[in-house]
């Protein structure tokens, strides 16, 4: 059954906002700064209205004639920023404690409020959803209806099989030509090293990563008792074990992996933020915004 | 190391409660699907085996928990010393005879202990350390000797001493030496002796002392050995019961009396004790009582049974809980059966001689008893058989004839009760003539009363009051102001008495003017009762006093011998009376407190007692007839008490004679324990502290949630 992330209520509180890229992965820009490709492409994509920031001469005159609103031409070409959302459906991502949605679920929905927000400001937004392997590809495009691709995609993509979130990396970084914004939606539990290095190789590249690290509350308190037959959620291996006398140590481990990642990635200029399921996507969203994180 | 209570020890076996829970009830484990299982795995890894180790640990100490509180509660101890002392060793080749009190007031508690106890445990240390020949005494319910020839084989004596059990008697210590004598006798040259182990009262007793030294042997010693070791044994108990009715305080109303001693030197301040009645506490109450003082508590209950009841006083549990309690029946309401002969008919009933009689004896006032009253004229009185009655009533009859006369007095002599009152009619001439021999006092004339008053009062009083009352007589007990309550009756006529210094009888009532309103007299196995007044307004205003009812009512229990329930219990081992009055019942079913069932038929011998008695046990004993009788479902049961002369344990603190060197004494003076229980205690409080460090975690904390 697909799953449903759109929540209209949702993207028409995130209508009021603009998504500040710089901080979300430094200080990027779309629609808010200068592009070094300014008039490069004159393909007329749409009309957007003018915001402080805007030059003056990108205002359409005409249109203001006609309108009295200001309003900025936008090409195809006009955008510097293209956003790569690479969203983790592995089966590990199919956890959620009962009355939370899923780290999937949450995962997409972070995806489609952050889509929603590029794309509602001018900037191209695709979509690469990954398993063990690359799935499906939607590339980025600034039309705005763009988002809905992106939704349906994103609600109809199966979830299943082992984590790969750096084959996903290796491959957008074959597709993103220049300088574009990547980011990684997943739990991050394919503990492979070369996440991190291969984050950092991209930042190289003057490409824009940030990593949203999705738990569940579980994950995070593994709040067990009695003895439990713990289930992989990917391999199916199994595994007895008393939650009572290991969770000390289960949390110290899982501390010390998230702690590692993110020292990891902000040494590499790569911006890390840690989601947990339990907490609205609003405020998430709101907070990676506002740059709490 | 010994126990005091080695088959606690079975508990041990509690030890093996963990692991089989382990074993029997593993549970499945949950299956949980979960994204993190690496982490798990990698915890798993550094901590299954601490955990292992944790779990087994708290197994052990549980088990170990459990095996130490079977450990504790058996009451381990040590000896004192296992060597023999050069004294006993001189005493090689002698002989022993012991002889254990086991009478029911060694049930006595003494620090944690009963006093068997340590008289078992002083023979065991004895035996230790003693070389000779030993024999074994019991003193229980009936005097057995166990080890009845004098041996060197001490396991024999240690075995049959573990099975001795407190029994129900007392008395049988004396019977118990003697026996030990005749055993010693026998014995080869040698120091003898018999030490008797018992309380402090039961060697203040009187025992049969030994035979002097003859040419070949020498005497006998006797060492009486208090096993309290001269601790104080403080003990209070109920002495005895008695129930009485008290029509005063309405119908149905009895008055419980018990007697409660307390057996030591210190006083008791509100001792609670309660009266239950069928298993159900009924009234409370307390008690004060002085060192060594014995005292009355008076509980008030009603009885509204109609079948035997068991009932108990019961007191506040001390060391000795068997004379703790008391019990006895509350037998249904003895059934009085009232031949009245009216002298004075009257189809007005208030002017009928017997009206106020017979409402004083209505069933539903009628306070402890069943009265059945028939009524009948002089003349159907004449032809009347009196064999079906209890009391005979002649109210206001003129006189009887001399055969009915002859009658009444064989029906008296024979366990009958007879009530004569006066009035207008009675003729004292005939009277004295037929019933000479019954009458207390002979009659002489009909008098108006007052006028010795009056004179001493110089006035003109046309009546005298009831003022001389003799309470000591039963007639009057459930009055506790006589003059209060009877006393304001005013006599207006009475009968003359003979006022001869040798009259007979037992002046109960007497007026203000001295003569005697009612006098009482036993002849033979029955009792007589003669009213100068009358039953009915005429010659007073008695009837109509409020003391009129409770004084008739106990008076005709006065003439037919149930003035009180029978509460005296039967002592274990004598013979209870079965108090079944219906002839039908040829056979009963006795039910003791064990619950076992006795048959006992009633004697063909119908003069000759029956009885029961297997009486071995204290308790309840309900009595059922064999085969049931239709109508005739319960009958009234008896109670078996232990003898209250054993509840005090106190005596003369026990002298050892001047200037012998008693090596015995000494082995017994070095007969001490060291109890083991506050170690093992000790241990276990250990062992639970070490059982919550184990499961000791600490307040779970998780990972942040975001950053």
């Amino acid at each position: 059954m697909a799953r449903q992330i759109i929540d209209r209520a949702l993207l028409a509180r995130l209508a009021g906002l603009n998504l500040r890229a710089g901080q979300v992965v430094e200080g990027v820009l779309t629609g808010m700064h200068k592009s070094p490709h300014h008039g490069a492409s004159v393909e007329f994509a749409q009309h957007r209205e003018y915001v402080p920031g805007d030059e003056i001469r990108h205002i359409d005159w005409k249109a203001f004639g006609r309108s009295d609103r200001y309003s900025i031409k936008q090409y195809e070409d006009e955008t510097n920023l293209r956003a790569y959302l690479l969203v983790d459906t592995s089966g590990s991502m199919d956890y959620g404690r009962k009355g939370l949605p899923t780290k999937l679920e949450y995962g997409c929905q972070v995806a489609a409020a952050l889509a929603w927000l590029l794309l509602r400001q001018g900037d191209a937004a695709g979509l690469l959803t990954f398993g063990h392997k690359p799935g499906h590809f939607l590339p980025p495009r600034a039309r705005a209806d763009h988002f809905w691709r992106i939704a349906e995609q994103l609600e109809a993509e199966p979830v299943g099989g082992p984590t790969n979130a750096v084959g996903a990396l290796q491959h957008v970084a074959e597709l993103a030509g220049r300088r574009s914004i990547i980011l990684l939606i997943s739990d991050c539990f394919d503990f492979d090293p070369r996440l991190a290095a291969l984050a950092r190789q991209l930042r190289r590249r003057r490409h824009r990563v940030a990593v949203f690290q999705v738990l569940d509350p579980d994950e995070m308190e593994f709040p067990f008792g009695d003895l439990t037959l713990f289930e992989d959620m990917e391999t199916d291996e199994r595994l007895l074990a008393d939650p009572r006398g290991m969770r000390d140590q289960y949390l110290k481990e899982i501390q010390g992996f998230c702690d590692t990642l993110r020292t990891d990635l902000l040494e590499g200029d790569v911006a890390y933020h840690r989601m947990i399921t339990s907490e609205p996507v609003e405020r998430a969203v709101l907070r990676v915004i506002q740059g709490a994180a | 190391m010994s126990f005091l209570g080695p088959a606690l020890l079975i508990g041990l076996l509690a030890a093996a409660i963990p692991p089989i829970i382990h074993l029997l009830f593993r549970r499945q484990p949950k299956v949980v699907r979960f994204p993190a299982l690496e982490f798990i795995r990698r915890s798993h890894k550094k901590t299954v085996r601490r955990f292992r180790l944790k779990q087994l640990l708290l197994m052990l100490v549980r088990s170990l928990l459990l095996a130490l509180l079977a450990f504790a509660v058996a009451r381990p101890f040590l000896r004192g010393s296992a060597e023999p002392t050069a004294a006993l060793e001189g005493a090689q080749g002698g002989t022993v005879v012991f002889v254990v009190d086991a009478s029911w007031p060694l049930a006595y508690q003494l620090g944690g202990e009963s006093l068997l106890d340590r008289a078992r445990f002083k023979v065991e240390n004895l035996l230790d350390q003693f070389v000779g020949q030993a024999a074994l005494v019991v003193a229980g319910d009936r005097v057995v000797a166990p080890v009845g020839e004098p041996t060197s084989d001490f396991a024999a004596i240690r075995k049959e001493i573990k099975d001795i059990q407190a029994g129900n008697r007392i008395g049988t210590l004396a019977e118990a030496v003697a026996r030990a004598y005749d055993l010693v006798d026998e014995a080869p040259p040698g120091p003898r002796r018999v030490i008797v182990l018992t309380t402090a009262a039961g060697a203040a007793g009187a025992l049969p002392q030994p035979a002097p030294a003859t040419a070949g042997q020498p005497a006998v010693e006797l060492i009486l050995v208090d096993v309290a070791d001269g601790a104080p044994v403080p003990n209070r108990a109920i002495l005895d019961v008695a129930l009485s009715p008290a029509p005063q305080l309405g119908a149905g109303q009895w008055r419980v009396d018990a007697r409660v001693a307390n057996f030591s030197d210190e006083p008791i301040k509100r001792l609670p004790l309660h009266l239950e009645v069928d298993d159900k506490i009924q009234v409370r109450g307390f008690l004060d009582l002085a060192p060594g003082e014995e005292g009355t508590k008076t509980f008030f209950t009603r009885i509204d049974t109609k079948a035997a009841t068991p009932a108990a006083i019961v007191l506040e549990g001390d060391a000795l809980a068997t004379d703790d309690v008391r019990r006895f029946w509350l037998q249904p309401a003895p059934r009085i059966r009232i031949l009245a002969v009216n002298g004075d008919a009257n189809p007005t009933p208030q002017l009928d001689e017997l009206y106020y009689f017979e409402r004083a004896l209505a069933p539903d006032t009628a306070a402890g008893a069943r009265v059945e009253i028939t009524v009948q004229a002089p003349d159907v009185f004449e032809q009347s058989a009196l064999e079906d009655f209890d009391v005979v009533v002649l109210a206001n009859v003129p006189s009887i004839s001399p055969s009915q006369g002859r009658a009444l007095d064989a029906f008296v002599r024979n366990g009958g009760g007879l009530l004569i009152s006066m009035g207008d009619r009675v003729q004292p001439a005939e009277l004295n003539a037929v019933l000479g021999t019954l009458l207390p006092r002979t009659l002489r004339d009909v008098r108006a009363a007052g006028d010795a008053a009056s004179l001493d009062e110089g006035g003109d009083r046309r009546s005298a009051r009831l003022s001389t009352f003799d309470r000591s007589h039963p007639v009057l007990r459930p009055f506790a102001d006589p003059a209060g309550t009877l006393g304001r009756a005013r006599v207006s006529k009475s009968m003359l008495l003979d006022p001869a210094a040798d009259a007979g009888g037992t002046v109960v009532i007497a007026t203000d003017d001295g003569a005697p309103y009612l006098v009482t007299r036993s002849v033979d196995r029955g009792r007589v009762a003669l009213l100068t007044g009358t039953l009915d307004r005429d010659w007073g205003d008695l009837p109509i006093r409020p003391g009129f009812l409770p004084l008739l009512q106990q008076l005709v229990r006065f003439l037919t011998r149930v003035s009180d329930m029978e509460t005296t219990p039967v002592l274990v081992g004598r013979s209870a009376p079965i108090p079944v009055e219906d002839q039908r019942v040829r056979r009963v079913s006795i039910r003791g407190p064990d619950g076992t069932r006795h048959l006992v038929e009633r004697p063909t011998d119908e003069a000759a007692p029956w009885v029961f008695a297997a009486t071995d046990l204290p308790g309840y004993y309900q009595v059922t007839p064999d085969p049931p009788l239709p109508g005739l479902v319960a009958l009234p049961g008896f109670a078996v008490a232990v003898d209250p002369a054993g509840s005090d344990l106190r005596g003369p603190r026990i002298q050892a004679p001047e200037g012998e060197v008693d090596e015995v004494r000494a082995a017994l003076a070095g007969a001490r324990r060291t109890e083991l229980w506050h170690a093992a205690l000790l241990g276990l409080f250990l062992l639970l502290l070490a059982e919550g460090g184990l499961l000791f975690r600490r307040r779970p904390t998780g990972v942040p949630p975001a950053e």
